[in-house]
C-alpha cells in the first residue's frame, strides 16, 4: 500500500514542481535538498496530499523535520488512512 | 532548559564569534546591530557555507543598510512551514485558497508575474497592488471573489484600499482572514477593514529574520510558548501602552548564524537572566515621554487628512531616542509628506509635546520593497542621514 501511496505522491510532486521532470523521487528523496521545493510547495503538496487522499493532514506533523522527506510525507498518509 | 544548554554548547564549538561563549547567559555579549553587521561571517557557523544560506534582510530603518542575517534552506523552510502550520490553527474550516500580494514592478513581482496555482481546489495566488486607480483594485477584489480566496496575505495599507474600494462601489466579498504582515495595526484600521470585509484581522510581527514569527489574532487565545516550557499568556508593552495578546509564537533555535544575545531594537521580553526577542520594533512606535504611540497619530491621519496613502506611498514615522525630540516621516510624494508633517507637528502640540520637532524627507522615488515583510522602504539622500544608529 506505502508503494501505491509513494507512486501518488510522486505524481503530486511533479504537478507542483514540473522542474523536477524524470528525476526519480523516492522515499528517501528531500524536498528541499533534492528537489529545489520551497515552503509554499511544501504547503501546496500537503494540501494536494489531502485532496487526493481525503485526509487530514494532522498539524502536529506539518513540521519540516517531517514533511521534508518523501517517505515521511507516504508514512503520515498511511498512518492516517489506517486509523 | 535542555534545548538552550544543548544549543549553546553547539554555539561554542561552531561558531568563531562565539569560542568563549561563557555558560551563563547573562554574562553572554548582547550584539547591537552594528556588531551584528561587522562580524557577519565570524556568526556563521562552520557547518555552513555562507555561499549556500539564504540571506535575508532586516527592513532597515529608512535610512540605513538593512542588516543581513543567514539562514540554511532548511531553517528558512521550517521557519515558514511553522507559519503555515499556525495559520490552520486559526480556523476550523481547512482554507484552502490564499491570495498574496506584491508589489509588481519589485523583485518579487518579476519573480512570480501573476502565476495561480490552481489545482486540487486549493489556490495559492499572487495579487499585485500597486495600482493607479480604484478600477483595478476592484477587478481585483472580483478576481478574489471569482476564485474564493478566503485568505489574504499583505500589507495592511492595501487592506484598507480593499475596504475603501468596497465601500466606494458597494462591492461585497467573501474573505475569513486578512493577515497584515509586518506591521502593527492600529486599532482604528483593524475596525475599520474588519467591519466593511467582514473578515478577522491577523497580524504578523516581523520578528521571523531572527527567532520566528509571531501572531496576535481576535480570534482566539492560545498561550504562548517561546521555547520549550517558557510559556507566556499575555504580553504588554507598557511603553506603548497596549497589550499584545493573544500571541502564537514560532520558534526555532537557527544554527547558521546563531545570534544568542542581541538587541536589534525590538521588543525584549526578559526571563530571568534570559532575554527573548520577539521582533516588535521600536521604530513602529513613537517613544516620547508621554508615550505618544504612531496609532494615535495614525488614528488622527485617517480623520484629518484630506488625501489617502496608497500602498506605494506608505508613510514611516520615526522616532530617534538619542536625540529625543526628532521625528521623521518620510514617503513617495513630498508634498504629501509635508502636509503629514505638518499635520502631525499640530497633533503633537495639540498634546502638549511642544519638545518635539517634526523633520520630513522625501524619498526621491528610491522607494524599494523589502522582499521578506512587503514593507515599502526609503533611500533617502546621503545628506539626510544621520550619523547615529535609529533603531
Amino acid at each position: 500500500m506505502k508503494t501505491e501511496i509513494l507512486k501518488r505522491v510522486c505524481v503530486l510532486c511533479k504537478e507542483i514542481c514540473p522542474g523536477i521532470g524524470t528525476y526519480p523521487i523516492k522515499s528517501g528523496t528531500y524536498l528541499i535538498d533534492d528537489l529545489s521545493f520551497d515552503s509554499l510547495m511544501v504547503m501546496q503538496l500537503i494540501l494536494a496530499v489531502e485532496k487526493e487522499f481525503g485526509i487530514s493532514f494532522p498539524n502536529e506533523k506539518l513540521k519540516l523535520s517531517v514533511v521534508s522527506r518523501v517517505g515521511n510525507i507516504v508514512d503520515v498518509i498511511y498512518d492516517t488512512l489506517n486509523k | 532548559m535542555k534545548h538552550i544548554t544543548e544549543y549553546l554548547s553547539y554555539v561554542r564549538k561552531n561558531v568563531p564569534f562565539y569560542k568563549d561563549l561563557p555558560s551563563s547567559l547573562d554574562k553572554v555579549e548582547i550584539l547591537y546591530k552594528r556588531a551584528i553587521r561587522n562580524n557577519t561571517e565570524k556568526l556563521i557557523s562552520n557547518d555552513y557555507n555562507i555561499q549556500q544560506l539564504v540571506e535575508e534582510q532586516t527592513n532597515g530603518t529608512t535610512d540605513h543598510i538593512p542588516l543581513k542575517v543567514y539562514k540554511s534552506k532548511y531553517e528558512r523552510g521550517r521557519l515558514d512551514l511553522q507559519l503555515w502550520a499556525k495559520r490552520r490553527t486559526f480556523t476550523q474550516n481547512n482554507i484552502r485558497r490564499f491570495g498574496i500580494s506584491y508589489y509588481s514592478n519589485d523583485f518579487l513581482g518579476k519573480t512570480l508575474r501573476e502565476k495561480e496555482i490552481i489545482k486540487h481546489d486549493f489556490a495559492f495566488v499572487y495579487i499585485p497592488m500597486n495600482h493607479s486607480n480604484d478600477i483595478e483594485y476592484l477587478n481585483d477584489l472580483k478576481r478574489i471573489s471569482k476564485l474564493g480566496i478566503q485568505w489574504l496575505i499583505g500589507p495592511i495599507s492595501l487592506f484598507k484600499k480593499y475596504a475603501d474600494v468596497c465601500m466606494k462601489y458597494r462591492f461585497k466579498v467573501n474573505i475569513e482572514f486578512c493577515e497584515c504582515v509586518s506591521e502593527y495595526v492600529p486599532d482604528v484600521y483593524r475596525k475599520y477593514i474588519r467591519d466593511i470585509l467582514g473578515c478577522n484581522l491577523l497580524t504578523q510581527y516581523s520578528c521571523h529574520e531572527f527567532w520566528g514569527i509571531a501572531y496576535s489574532s481576535s480570534v482566539n487565545s492560545p498561550s504562548l510558548e517561546l521555547f520549550p516550557n517558557v510559556k507566556c499568556l499575555a504580553l504588554k508593552d507598557k511603553r506603548f501602552e497596549r497589550e499584545l495578546s493573544p500571541t502564537i509564537f514560532t520558534s526555532t533555535f537557527l544554527k547558521a548564524m546563531p545570534l544568542v544575545n542581541y538587541d536589534v531594537g525590538d521588543l525584549i521580553v526578559q526571563d530571568g537572566s534570559t532575554i527573548y526577542n520577539y521582533g516588535y520594533r521600536q521604530s513602529d512606535g513613537i517613544y516620547l515621554s508621554k508615550f505618544v504611540h504612531c496609532s494615535v497619530i495614525d488614528n488622527a491621519f485617517i480623520e484629518s487628512l484630506d488625501f489617502e496613502f496608497l500602498p506605494l506611498e506608505q508613510y514611516q514615522i520615526i522616532y530617534s531616542q538619542s536625540k529625543n525630540s526628532v521625528i521623521i516621516i518620510s514617503t513617495l510624494n513630498e508634498s504629501k509628506t509635508r502636509k503629514a508633517a505638518q499635520m502631525l507637528q499640530e497633533i503633537l502640540k495639540s498634546n502638549g509635546e511642544y519638545g518635539v520637532s517634526v523633520d520630513y524627507k522625501a524619498s526621491q522615488r528610491k522607494f524599494y520593497r523589502d522582499r521578506l515583510t512587503g514593507k515599502m522602504r526609503a533611500i533617502i539622500n546621503a545628506r539626510h542621514l544621520n550619523t547615529h544608529e535609529i533603531w
